[in-house]
C-alpha cells in the first residue's frame, strides 16, 4: 500500500493548504493520491484516455472545493474516491454508447489497469475495511457480487444482468437486498464513523 | 411523493453512492440532497463506508501529461475572476501563447543569425546562388511541451556535428525525471542528450547521423540521468521536425 492510505492526517493537512490556494500541496497530494485514484478510474471506465480526463475533473474539483472536505465525509482518500467515482458515473453515462457490452455468453470486459487481479474477490480482503468485510461476507454471493461489481465497474443494474445472466429484475434485487443487509449489519456498530 | 418513503429514501441514498441510480433519476437526487440534511447524512453514511472498497484496486501511476494538462486547466480556471475582460475586449492571451510567440520570434532571430553568419563567412563562396543547398546546411526546431510553457529552441549542424538548444517556459516538475532528446532515424530513435529546462546548452550530435530530406526529433520523460536502456523508455511530450535553415 501507498503513502497515501497510510498517512489520513497528512493528507488531511494538505487538503486544508490546499483551500488556503497553497500550489505546493496541491501537487504534494496529488503525487500521494493520484496513482489510487487513476487505478480505481480506469478499472471502472476501462480506457486510458477518458481515465486521465476524469482523473484531471477530480483534482480540479479538489482545488476548487477542497474546503468542502469535513472528517464526516470519511478518511481524506475515501473522499477523494468518491468525487473520482462520481465523476467515473457521470462520464459513463456521458459516453457509453460507445462501450460495447459483451454479448450474452461472454466474460465481462476485464480491466485495462490490471488483467491479472479481480478486486470483487480480492476486495473483502484488503486492508482498512474491517466491519465492512465482516458485513459483506454476510451478505449471499449474488447480493455481495451485484453489490461489488456495481461499485468496481460502474455497471447499471443492465449492465450487472447481462455480466451476471440473469433477469433485471432478480439482479435488482440482489441490489437492493444485499445493500439493506449491508446497511443493517454496518449499523450494528451504532452508526458510528469507523476509526482509519 | 416518493422521497418521503424512509425506506426508499434510504434506498436511493445507497444506489446513488454504489452508482446503480443513473441518468435523470441521479441528478433529482442530487438536487433533493442539496436541501435535504437528512437525505445527505445517508448518502455520508454509505460513502464513508463502500469508499473504502477503492482501496482494493491496484494503483496505477497516470503519465506525466496529465499533471502538465492539470496545471494549464488550473492555471487558465485562475486568470478568469482576476481580469474579467468587458465586453468588447480582447480576452487575456494565455502565458504560454505570449511565450510560444516569443520563442518562434527567437527561432527567427536564430535563422537570421545563422544566415548571416553563414553569408558574411569569408569560406562562403560571394557567387553562391541562394537557390543551391549550402554545404554545411543548418537545421532549427522548436519544440513545446503540450500544456506546458516549456519548449526548446535548438539548430542543429549535423556536418559539424554540433547542436546547441535554448529552453524557455517553465516546466511543472513532478516527481524525479530527465527530459531527453532523440533524432528519429530510419533505424529507430538515437539518444542525442539530456534537455536543459533553462539557460542554454550545446550538445555534440553523433556522427553517423544524416538528414534525409529532414530531421524529426522527439522529447521523452526519462528516469532522472536519462533512459537506462539507449531507447526511449517513458512516455514522449513532444515530436516535431526541424527543417533547414540555412
Amino acid at each position: 500500500m501507498s503513502s497515501a492510505t497510510a498517512e489520513p492526517e497528512r493528507l488531511t493537512q494538505l487538503l486544508a493548504a490546499i483551500s488556503g490556494g497553497d500550489q505546493r500541496a496541491f501537487a504534494q497530494l496529488y503525487e500521494s493520491c493520484s496513482s489510487h485514484l487513476f487505478g480505481l478510474l480506469l478499472r471502472i471506465l476501462q480506457r486510458r484516455d477518458w481515465a486521465e480526463e476524469a482523473l484531471q475533473d477530480c483534482f480540479l474539483k479538489v482545488w476548487q472545493k477542497s474546503e468542502t472536505y469535513e472528517p464526516s465525509r470519511g478518511a481524506p482518500l475515501t473522499w477523494l474516491s468518491t468525487i473520482a467515482r462520481y465523476r467515473a458515473l457521470d462520464l459513463l453515462r456521458m459516453k457509453r454508447p460507445e462501450v460495447e457490452m459483451p454479448e450474452e455468453g461472454e466474460e465481462p470486459p476485464m480491466t485495462l489497469a490490471d488483467p491479472g487481479q479481480d478486486p470483487v474477490d480480492g476486495a473483502i480482503e484488503g486492508e482498512g475495511i474491517g466491519k465492512l468485510r465482516d458485513c459483506m461476507r454476510g451478505l449471499q454471493d449474488e447480493q455481495r457480487r451485484s453489490v461489488l461489481l456495481a461499485y468496481y465497474e460502474g455497471y447499471t443494474h443492465q449492465e450487472l444482468a447481462q455480466a451476471m445472466h440473469a433477469p433485471l429484475g432478480t439482479v435488482k434485487s440482489w441490489v437492493r437486498r444485499g445493500l439493506s443487509r449491508l446497511r443493517d449489519c454496518l449499523e450494528g456498530v451504532s452508526g458510528s464513523v469507523e476509526k482509519e | 411523493m416518493k422521497y418521503q418513503n424512509a425506506k426508499l429514501r434510504r434506498m436511493l441514498a445507497a444506489e446513488y453512492v454504489l452508482g446503480t441510480l443513473r441518468g435523470p433519476a441521479r441528478r433529482r437526487f442530487e438536487r433533493l440532497a442539496r436541501t435535504d440534511a437528512a437525505l445527505r447524512a445517508e448518502q455520508h453514511f454509505w460513502e464513508t463506508r463502500l469508499g473504502r472498497l477503492a482501496r482494493a484496486v491496484k494503483p496505477v501511476t497516470p503519465a506525466p501529461t496529465v499533471w502538465l494538462s492539470l496545471q494549464r486547466r488550473i492555471e487558465a480556471g485562475n486568470t478568469v475572476p482576476l481580469r474579467r475582460p468587458k465586453a468588447n475586449q480582447p480576452k487575456p492571451v494565455p502565458m504560454w501563447r505570449i511565450w510560444a510567440g516569443m520563442a518562434a520570434a527567437a527561432a527567427v532571430v536564430v535563422v537570421v543569425m545563422l544566415s548571416q553568419q553563414r553569408f558574411s563567412s569569408p569560406l562562403a563562396p560571394a557567387t553562391a546562388t541562394v537557390a543551391q543547398a549550402p554545404a554545411t546546411p543548418v537545421y532549427v526546431a522548436q519544440l513545446r511541451v503540450p500544456d506546458s510553457t516549456m519548449q526548446w529552441t535548438m539548430s542543429l549542424s549535423p556536418t559539424h556535428g554540433q547542436m546547441t538548444v535554448i529552453a524557455g517556459g517553465n516546466y511543472p516538475q513532478i516527481g524525479q525525471h530527465s527530459m531527453e532528446l532523440w533524432w528519429i532515424s530510419p533505424q529507430g530513435p538515437v539518444a542525442i542528450g539530456l534537455l536543459p529546462t533553462q539557460g542554454q546548452a550545446s550538445m555534440p550530435l553523433p556522427k553517423e547521423l544524416v538528414a534525409q530530406g529532414g530531421i524529426t526529433l522527439a522529447v521523452s520523460l526519462e528516469p532522472q540521468g536519462g533512459s537506462p536502456t539507449g531507447k526511449p523508455t517513458g512516455p514522449v511530450l513532444i515530436s516535431g521536425p526541424a527543417v533547414q535553415a540555412a
